[in-house]
């Protein structure tokens, strides 16, 4: 998932966009609510980690805003108000779901999972494709019954592909989504992590899952051999 | 307790209970006097018409008829009487109504004084006689006057079935009265008692937790109008506080459980992945558990001066030294931001606590460090009349002044980057105010033209107090 980080306290941002990322998100990290704006306006996010006291705008007014201009990217806040007050408020101005400082990061993660899953309509968080089942909140795969093992990287371009069955994604649009702004990845890394992920999905002499539409991008469609 | 309207009508109840009765007593007996004084009056008015036709001659009282006719003496009977005797008693005349009967004395001896009294009539009616010691012309005697005893009366049924009537009327209307007093009272006390009422309902109606609304005095009765602007007065505080408080509450929260989060990410980052366990993840963590472990000291400090438990010991001290050493505590912090520290010294003696005192320096130099802005000056004054700290502060208006000491307020609340190089929890100047509190004076903000901001503690008042 390509998430935005919305937090002052450095250490904090800093660390928790570090642990998403391993988990295999993309983490854009902006320390006050006008940079998380602009970010915003660069870059389509599945979901948005906003802290609500932040200096200048607070948290709570840019969602105010984003609600108003009809952003609908699902949006988690991350406070220490923890009042019924301040969550209903939180809640009330737009926020999809609320979380209270100090938190798991498993579980932030999971809940973030839950946003985009409930954003697509799909409220399981297993998907079978195919041969493939995916289950996005164990972050496992397996093919046919066996477990395949990937790396985050792996299974955000999986992810990626599988939640949009059938629809082509540009090098561009899947680079978007594995890699936030401050990363510089190498002209073929979309390729070589393509190419890495079909292995795993298909072993010699099986039906490959992952297609290549020469010009436009990589698809992920069973039904296609 | 009972209910002001309960008690007002009780009270009014008791004094009309008291009021009426006694009125009605006092027009009963006023009125029974003027016309015992008008029954009196015609007694006495027949008795000198008696003694001014009446004659002593040869030991014989002679009386004209035609007066007793006119007086109502005359011999039917149901009239009046009259009868005249000698001092010993010896009858001399009487009416022809009285026949062969005796008109009866009063109890009290005789006086040239008229008296008067109830009796019983001869025939038996209820009457009033009014007796007296008078003289009648004598032919006997040779100062020409002789002294008897005259006794007039007359029949006081009607005068008695009068005031009978009198008595009944007034206390009729008494007990009456008093009845429709008791209803009506309570009315006209509850309809007096309504702005009281609507007042109380007003000030109940106000939401403890959120006192937004305010009395309109102006609709009050005078009487109430200083009730009503004390109780806007003290909603206009509880406001305050309340506002304070979740300033207080959510900084507080902000402050505590930011720095826990940052804890536990650390951690589970840490343990999830183990290439993570670094030297610097390590450091990190160390960090946050001395920013922890600094806002945990604080916050004693603050309880400990707030209970009172935080000694004063006055003693001399040089204002300059304990400036210069202030100043070069800090200078390390400052030059990492590239700030300059200036020191004004002052001379003459400062009879203060030299912890307090550093404590306060501390942190106010502490927090000159943290917020001002990168190549500023710091200027620090320690004199024998007071500690001022200046540093421009470019983000502050006059309407934060005011919170500047209130614990954890932050006119930003940003953790940025380099927070490390030195705390800023928000308590700093909340412990310069209570520190200054302890010595008897009072830590002041002031943002002069330009923006530079200057906490003032002043010592001119220390010695007064403290002595």
């Amino acid at each position: 998932m390509r998430l935005l980080f919305i937090e002052d306290a450095t250490r904090l941002r800093k660390t928790v966009a570090r642990a998403l990322t391993r988990l295999g998100h993309a983490v854009d990290e902006a320390s006050s609510a006008e940079e998380g704006a602009e970010l915003a306006e660069l870059a389509e996010y599945d979901a948005v980690i906003l802290d609500i006291m932040l200096p200048g705008q607070s948290g709570l007014e840019l969602l105010a805003t984003w609600r108003r201009q009809q952003v609908e990217t699902p949006v988690l806040l991350l406070t220490a108000l923890d009042s019924v007050d301040d969550r209903v408020r939180g809640l009330v101005t737009g926020a999809d779901d609320y979380l209270i400082k100090p938190f798991a990061i498993v579980e932030l993660a999971a809940r973030l999972e839950a946003l985009v899953r409930r954003r697509h309509g799909k409220p399981d968080s297993r998907l079978q494709i195919g041969p493939l089942e995916i289950d996005f909140a164990a972050r496992s795969v397996s093919l046919l019954g066996n477990p395949i093992t990937l790396t985050a990287r792996e299974f955000a371009l999986l992810e990626c592909l599988a939640r949009h069955p059938g629809q082509i994604f540009s090098r561009e649009q899947i680079e978007a989504r594995l890699y936030n702004e401050t990363d510089s990845p190498l002209s073929n890394a979309v390729d070589a992590a393509v190419y890495s992920l079909r292995r795993k999905l298909s072993p010699p002499g099986a039906p490959q899952l992952i297609h290549t539409r020469r010009g436009l991008g990589y698809v992920l469609d069973p039904s296609v051999s | 307790m009972s209910s002001l309207l309960t008690r007002l009508t009780l009270a009014l109840c008791v004094a009309a209970g008291f009021l009426l009765p006694a009125g009605g007593c006092f027009v009963y007996f006023t009125a029974e006097r003027l016309l015992l004084r008008n029954f009196d009056g015609i007694l006495a008015a027949k008795a000198d018409a008696l003694i001014t036709t009446s004659e002593m001659d040869r030991g014989k009282l002679e009386t004209d008829l035609e007066v007793q006719e006119f007086a109502g003496f005359g011999s039917a009977a149901g009239g009046d009487y009259f009868e005249f005797r000698t001092p010993d008693g010896a009858l001399l005349a009487r009416s022809p109504s009285l026949r062969r009967d005796r008109l009866p004395s009063l109890s009290a001896p005789l006086t040239r004084k008229p008296q008067s009294g109830f009796l019983d009539l001869p025939d038996g009616r209820p009457g009033r006689a009014l007796w007296l010691v008078v003289p009648v012309k004598s032919r006997d005697h040779p100062e020409g006057a002789t002294l008897v005893e005259l006794g007039v009366a007359s029949d006081s049924a009607s005068l008695s079935q009068t005031l009978h009537t009198l008595g009944m009327v007034v206390a009729g209307t008494a007990t009456v009265g008093l009845l429709v007093g008791l209803l009506v009272l309570r009315g006209v006390v509850r309809r007096s008692l309504q702005p009281v009422s609507d007042l109380a309902k007003e000030v109940q109606e106000i939401p403890v937790d959120e006192p937004a609304r305010a009395i309109d005095a102006t609709a009050l009765p005078a009487e109430l109008v200083p009730v009503g602007r004390r109780v806007n007065d003290l909603l206009s505080r509880a406001r305050e506080a309340i506002e304070r408080e979740r300033r207080f509450s959510s900084h507080a929260a902000h402050e505590l459980r930011t720095p826990l989060a940052e804890l536990r990410a650390i951690i589970e980052l840490m343990a999830e992945w183990p290439d993570e366990r670094t030297t610097e993840q390590f450091e990190e963590a160390q960090k946050v558990l001395k920013g922890l472990e600094q806002l945990l000291q604080k916050l004693t400090l603050l309880s400990r001066a707030e209970a009172g438990r935080q000694p004063v010991h006055l003693e001399s001290l040089d204002p300059a030294a304990l400036g210069e050493g202030a100043v070069e505590r800090f200078r390390a912090a400052a030059e990492l931001r590239g700030l300059s520290l200036v020191l004004k010294p002052g001379s003459g003696p400062l009879r203060s606590d030299p912890v307090i005192w550093e404590a306060i320096a501390n942190n106010l130099l502490e927090n000159a460090v943290s917020h001002a802005p990168a190549g500023a000056t710091i200027t620090v004054e320690s004199s024998a009349e007071q500690l001022a700290v200046s540093n421009p502060a470019p983000g502050l208006s006059s309407a934060d002044l005011p919170h500047l000491m209130e614990r954890f307020w932050k006119k930003h609340s940003r953790h940025g980057e380099g927070e490390e190089i030195i705390s800023h929890s928000g308590l700093g100047l909340s412990l310069v105010a209570i520190y200054a509190q302890l010595l008897g004076t009072a830590a002041t903000a002031e943002l002069q033209p330009g923006g530079i901001l200057t906490i003032r503690v002043p010592w001119s008042r220390t010695e007064g107090t403290q002595g």
